[in-house]
Parts: C-alpha cells; sequence; structure tokens
C-alpha cells in the first residue's frame, strides 16, 4: 500500500466537480421548495440562487486547477478521523476512559511517533484530566466508565 | 463626557476579579497559541467556545478577544528569535526581527515589538472609543437593502482581498452561505438541505463546523504534510540588554505611529485582517526611509511599524463588528457568532442595549494589552520553550479536546460526526489552497443575508431599486461591485509586469 498521497491537477479537478455537483443538487432541491414572487421570495430562491453561483465558479476553477503537487502521507487521514468516530461511537456507552483509548489507539496507527506505551500514558492522563475539567469543573454530563 | 463615563463604568466591569482572571486566560492562551506555529488562533478560539457557555456573555467574549489578539504578541516571539512566523501577520516581522536576533539585539528586538504592539493596539481602540458611538447612530438608520449591501460587501471583500485565487475565495463563500441555509427556514418553516437529519433542522453547529474546519483540519494537513525540522528552544538568544539605545528608541517611534494608523484604517475595512496590514505598514516604512537599504538586516523600522499595524488592525477589526454588527474576517465572524449563541443580537443598537457588555469589552482589551507586555517580555524564555513541545503529544490532545468541546455542547455524538466531516473538507481545502476563513464567514452571514434581502424585497414590493435608492446601500453596492473587479486586474497586471520582467532580464543572461 502506497504510504503517501501526491495532490496534482487531478485532486483539484475532482474537488472542482464535486462543487459543481453540490451546486446541481442544492439547485434543484431548492427549486422544489418553492422561488416565491419578487414581494414574497419562497424558501427555495436563495438555495437555488447559491447553487447556480457555485455551479459558475466551481466552473471557473476547473480552468485554474493547478494542484500543489505535494506529497502527503494517508495513515493520519485514515486513522485520526476513524478515532474520532470511535471516540462519538463509545462516549454514550462506554465512558470516557475507553472513547478516549480508542481515540488515542486509532491516533497511534495514524501517527507512528506516538509510540504505543506513550499513547496509554497519554490516554489516562488525558482522561483524567479531562474529568477534573470537563466533570468536576463544568459539572458535563460525562461518564468516565460503562454506565 | 458621555464616551469617558461609559468607559469608566467598563472599566468597572473589566477590572472585577472574575474578568480579569478570564482577560489572563485568554491572552495566555493567544501567546501560547501564536507562538505555536501550525495552530492558529482559530483553533483556540474555537476550541474555547464551548467553555464561554459557563460564564457571562461579556466574560465569554473577552476570553475569546484576548486569544485572537494575544496570539498576535506570541507570534512576534518565535518569529525574531527563530524565524518562524507563528501567524502569517508575523512574517513581516521576521524580516528585520531575526536579522537584529543574530546580530545579538534580540532583547531589543522583542522589546521594541512589545511596545510597538502596546501603542499600535492602544490607538486603535482609542479610535474604536471614539468613533463607535457615532458609527453605531449612524448604522441605526440602515434599513435591509443597507444591511444586505453592507454584508455583500463584506462577504466579496473577505474572498477577493485575500491571498491566493479569487475565485476559489469566492467559490468557498459561497459554500458557507449554502451551509448556512441548512436548517429551517425562519420565514415558511420549510426545513432546507436537511438531508433527513432531524439534528440538522436547528442548522449546522458553529462548534462543530469551527472545529472540524479550523481544528481537525489543522492537525491533519500538519501531520500528513512532509515533516519540517523546527528549531527547539534550546537557542536562546542573549536577553540581558532588553532596552534600546536612544538611537534606536528615537527610530522606532514615526514607523510605530505610522503603523498604527495604517493598521486602525486597514483593520476597519471589511476582508483585510493583520497581515495586510503589516506587510502595508512594512512596505511604507521601507518607501519613506532614506536608507531603505538597511530593512532586511536588522532595521528598527521594519519591525516597529507592521507590528504596530498587526495588533491595531486586530483591535479595530472590533469597529464594524460591535458597531454595525458586520464581522470583517472569519475571527470576527466567529466572536459575531459567539454572540448570537448567547442570545445577544449583534448590530448598532448593543452599545445602547447593553452599555455593560460593549464597553467592558472595549476596557478589557486595554486591560490585555498591559496584561500582554507584563506577559511577553518576562516570560520569553517561556514561549521559546513552547516551540519544543512535542507534537506527539500536542496534536491528540488538541484532537481530544475537539472531541469533548464539540459533544459537550449539546451532548450530541452527532455534532461529533459534523466535525470530522468539515475536518476532512477543511483539509482537502488546505492542500488543494481553498481558503476555510471565507467559508466560515459566508455561514455565519448567510441567514442574515438572506433575510435582508427578503425583507427589502418585501418592503419594495418586489422592486429592486430599492438596493440603490438610497446613497449608503448604493455606495456599498459599488464598493462591492469594485472589490470584485478590481483585484483580479490587478493579479493581470502584476502578472503581466512579471512577464515583461523575465522578458528584459532573459537577453542579458549568458546563453
Amino acid at each position: 500500500m502506497r504510504n503517501s498521497l501526491r495532490f496534482g491537477r487531478d485532486a483539484e479537478l475532482v474537488f472542482s466537480y464535486a462543487l459543481l455537483i453540490l451546486g446541481a443538487i442544492v439547485t434543484l432541491t431548492g427549486w422544489h421548495y418553492g422561488l416565491g414572487y419578487l414581494n414574497d421570495i419562497g424558501p427555495g430562491a436563495f438555495p437555488v440562487g447559491l447553487g447556480v453561483l457555485l455551479m459558475v465558479l466551481a466552473l471557473m476553477s476547473l480552468r485554474e486547477a493547478s494542484g500543489s503537487g505535494e506529497a502527503h502521507r494517508i495513515a493520519p487521514v485514515l486513522f485520526i478521523p476513524l478515532g474520532i468516530i470511535a471516540w462519538g461511537l463509545l462516549i454514550d456507552t462506554a465512558g470516557l476512559l475507553a472513547a478516549t483509548i480508542a481515540l488515542i489507539a486509532l491516533y497511534v496507527f495514524g501517527e507512528p511517533r506516538l509510540k504505543p506505551f506513550g499513547g496509554a500514558v497519554l490516554a489516562l492522563s488525558l482522561t483524567a484530566a479531562g474529568y477534573v475539567l470537563f466533570v468536576l469543573g463544568l459539572k458535563l454530563s460525562l461518564h468516565i466508565f460503562w454506565g | 463626557m458621555s464616551v469617558l463615563s461609559d468607559l469608566a463604568s467598563g472599566f468597572g466591569i473589566a477590572l472585577t476579579w472574575q474578568a480579569l482572571s478570564i482577560c489572563f486566560s485568554g491572552v495566555l492562551l493567544g501567546t501560547f497559541v501564536g507562538a505555536l506555529p501550525g495552530v492558529g488562533a482559530l483553533a483556540a478560539i474555537s476550541l474555547c467556545l464551548p467553555l464561554t457557555y459557563y460564564m457571562e456573555p461579556v466574560h465569554g467574549l473577552i476570553l475569546l478577544a484576548g486569544i485572537f489578539y494575544g496570539a498576535q504578541y506570541g507570534a512576534s516571539t518565535s518569529s525574531i528569535l527563530l524565524n518562524i512566523p507563528g501567524t502569517p501577520s508575523a512574517a513581516a516581522t521576521c524580516l528585520d526581527g531575526n536579522p537584529m536576533a543574530r546580530s545579538g539585539r534580540a532583547g531589543q528586538a522583542l522589546f521594541i515589538v512589545t511596545l510597538s504592539s502596546f501603542f499600535g493596539g492602544s490607538v486603535a481602540i482609542l479610535i474604536l472609543v471614539a468613533f463607535a458611538p457615532p458609527l453605531a447612530k449612524f448604522a441605526l438608520s440602515f434599513g435591509a437593502p443597507e444591511y444586505f449591501a453592507v454584508m455583500l460587501l463584506g462577504l466579496i471583500a473577505a474572498s477577493t482581498a485575500s491571498v491566493g485565487s479569487a475565485v476559489k475565495g469566492l467559490a468557498m463563500v459561497v459554500l458557507g452561505l449554502i451551509f448556512g441555509v441548512v436548517g429551517t427556514d425562519v420565514t415558511s418553516g420549510t426545513y432546507r438541505l436537511a438531508l433527513g437529519f432531524v439534528q440538522l433542522t436547528d442548522g449546522i453547529s458553529l462548534v462543530a463546523m469551527a472545529m472540524g474546519l479550523f481544528g481537525i483540519a489543522e492537525v491533519l494537513a500538519n501531520l500528513t504534510r512532509p515533516e519540517v525540522k523546527m528549531p527547539t528552544g534550546n537557542k536562546v538568544f542573549s536577553l540581558r540588554h532588553l532596552l534600546p539605545t536612544r538611537e534606536e528608541a528615537v527610530r522606532a517611534v514615526k514607523p510605530a505611529v505610522r503603523g498604527s494608523l495604517i493598521g486602525s484604517w486597514i483593520g476597519a475595512l471589511p476582508g483585510t485582517g493583520p497581515a495586510i496590514a503589516a506587510f502595508l505598514a512594512y512596505a511604507i516604512e521601507k518607501r519613506v526611509s532614506r536608507t531603505p537599504e538597511r530593512f532586511g538586516t536588522g532595521a528598527v523600522e521594519g519591525i516597529a511599524a507592521p507590528e504596530a499595524a498587526n495588533n491595531a488592525s486586530v483591535q479595530a477589526a472590533f469597529i464594524p463588528t460591535l458597531c454595525i454588527g458586520i464581522p470583517g474576517d472569519a475571527v470576527m465572524a466567529f466572536m459575531l457568532g459567539a454572540m448570537i449563541l448567547h442570545g445577544i443580537v449583534p448590530g448598532p443598537q448593543l452599545i445602547h442595549e447593553q452599555p455593560d457588555l460593549f464597553w467592558g469589552l472595549v476596557a478589557s482589551f486595554w486591560v490585555g494589552n498591559i496584561l500582554l507586555v507584563v506577559l511577553t517580555l518576562p516570560l520569553i524564555g517561556v514561549w521559546v520553550k513552547v516551540l519544543a513541545i512535542p507534537r506527539q503529544i500536542l496534536y491528540p490532545t488538541i484532537i481530544f479536546l475537539i472531541c469533548v468541546g464539540v459533544y459537550s455542547v449539546n451532548s450530541a455524538v452527532f455534532d461529533v460526526f459534523i466535525a470530522i466531516v468539515f475536518g476532512l473538507l477543511g483539509y482537502m481545502m488546505s492542500v488543494l489552497k481553498y481558503p476555510a476563513a471565507p467559508v466560515l464567514l459566508g455561514y455565519i452571514l448567510g441567514p442574515l443575508v438572506e433575510e435582508n434581502f427578503r425583507r427589502a424585497l418585501f418592503i419594495s414590493n418586489g422592486d429592486f431599486t430599492t438596493f440603490v435608492s438610497s446613497p449608503v446601500s448604493a455606495g456599498f453596492l459599488l464598493m462591492s461591485v469594485l472589490a470584485l473587479v478590481v483585484p483580479p486586474i490587478l493579479n493581470i497586471r502584476r502578472k503581466r509586469l512579471l512577464n515583461d520582467a523575465q522578458l528584459n532580464a532573459s537577453p542579458s543572461e549568458p546563453a
């Protein structure tokens, strides 16, 4: 598996096309809300206007596409969002400690400079600090363990 | 007299122990993130927004504002000592600040920078105090067409005046406006662009969006880019001689005054910001100097002017935000969003309806600037050490704080997932050189733009000439057109000049 990705002109073209498609979706969806009249603008008029504008600008940005060509590591982009998803899935059910361990464990996969032992210490420290700051300090209803 | 008594009552609020401690925390955190390259003030401000829910609105705003202007002070320390600008606005300070440090005058450079920053900030606060009441009074006469026109100017100027492609900037403003549409339409009650998610009927969470765009995205961008070796704090320059010579002090005065005025003017304009103010002040100083060849080699004028300008600019940016309710850049848009979240209606009525909040905040700017002078000089060694914080601890800590911060607002996991979406979007934008700030500006101003546009047409019975019938509205629209047309023309001219220069240079080159 390649561990880095180069963002060239193609990546920028894909992003511009994505904006173009989004503009089209917003325009069509807005159309269904109703455009209204000039003296009583409907809920769809503003989205339609913005959708059309986004399509025009996306088409203009297609012409400008050049790309930075910089090489970027893929692992952090995969594992850090996965870690945040894991944190979100666990926080209500398994508690702050388990959620934070999952977050940092996946972070370690994405960023090898953080070693597993260091990650474990960091997860425990963050949970303790989070408990003091958010639960004791700000009275946030977060539970540390299962419950 | 009334302004002075209002300001005195503001100091009464800003000097309470809660306000003082919150202001201290804000400027301390601001200096910390300012000294750290790769972590912007906006990321720190969005991280702290959930904390402000537990505070009085005025205290919350004092904290957020303190981070913003504190970051400017922190950034200059790393610029001078290590030639690394902590924020883009401090890049101009590197040009002469670092050569001064390398020639053994780091202490003097930091002293001049700190006092110039304080001077610049103070001038802008004085201008804010003097102009806020009449400007707010003038803005009270604004109707829907004027508000629509001034917001349009803010959006266009913010996207075209920034560095980089104007098309990309405008596309991001429109994207932000679309994000602002998501939720329930206040007029008809229609759910718009909510994609079937009940959680989106109240709109996209500001905290989730900002933390994704400026927090997660920044961490991802820093971790995925090829590693740049950071100088650590070991190489500290001698700070024994902090006081500049009499000649250096005299040479710094006029540039600091000019920089303060330039910064105050630039900061109050929409779509500008401290980086433009700092570079403009530097360029003007070089032009008016009788010895421009000294610039870049450690000229005192080259640090006094940009530092006074960038601090004046960040304070002056509050003028349109607090007096008219129109933010000039993303940080001010965020402050406006924070006010709305606290139930405060921003606009010209703020100064009359919430004088304690308005004048308390203004007075806190001065308190914060004085705290920064006290903090910056004795703690220079600490700020340099900040650069040595291991990134493998800093970044996961930021991610953890983002998770808890986003979740804490509504105890909603959905918002955490929204933050991821914006984090990945922000990361893609960062690598493809699409600016993120206009997205936030568009998102916050979007609902206000639409409301005023619809109201203006409703009141005028669908007559579009309502937007040009008042001189104020017509003036703002004309400026919007200029903001749209002038930057691309200047760009084309600049490219032509560059091409001509290259063509002229090539024949003389040896074959």
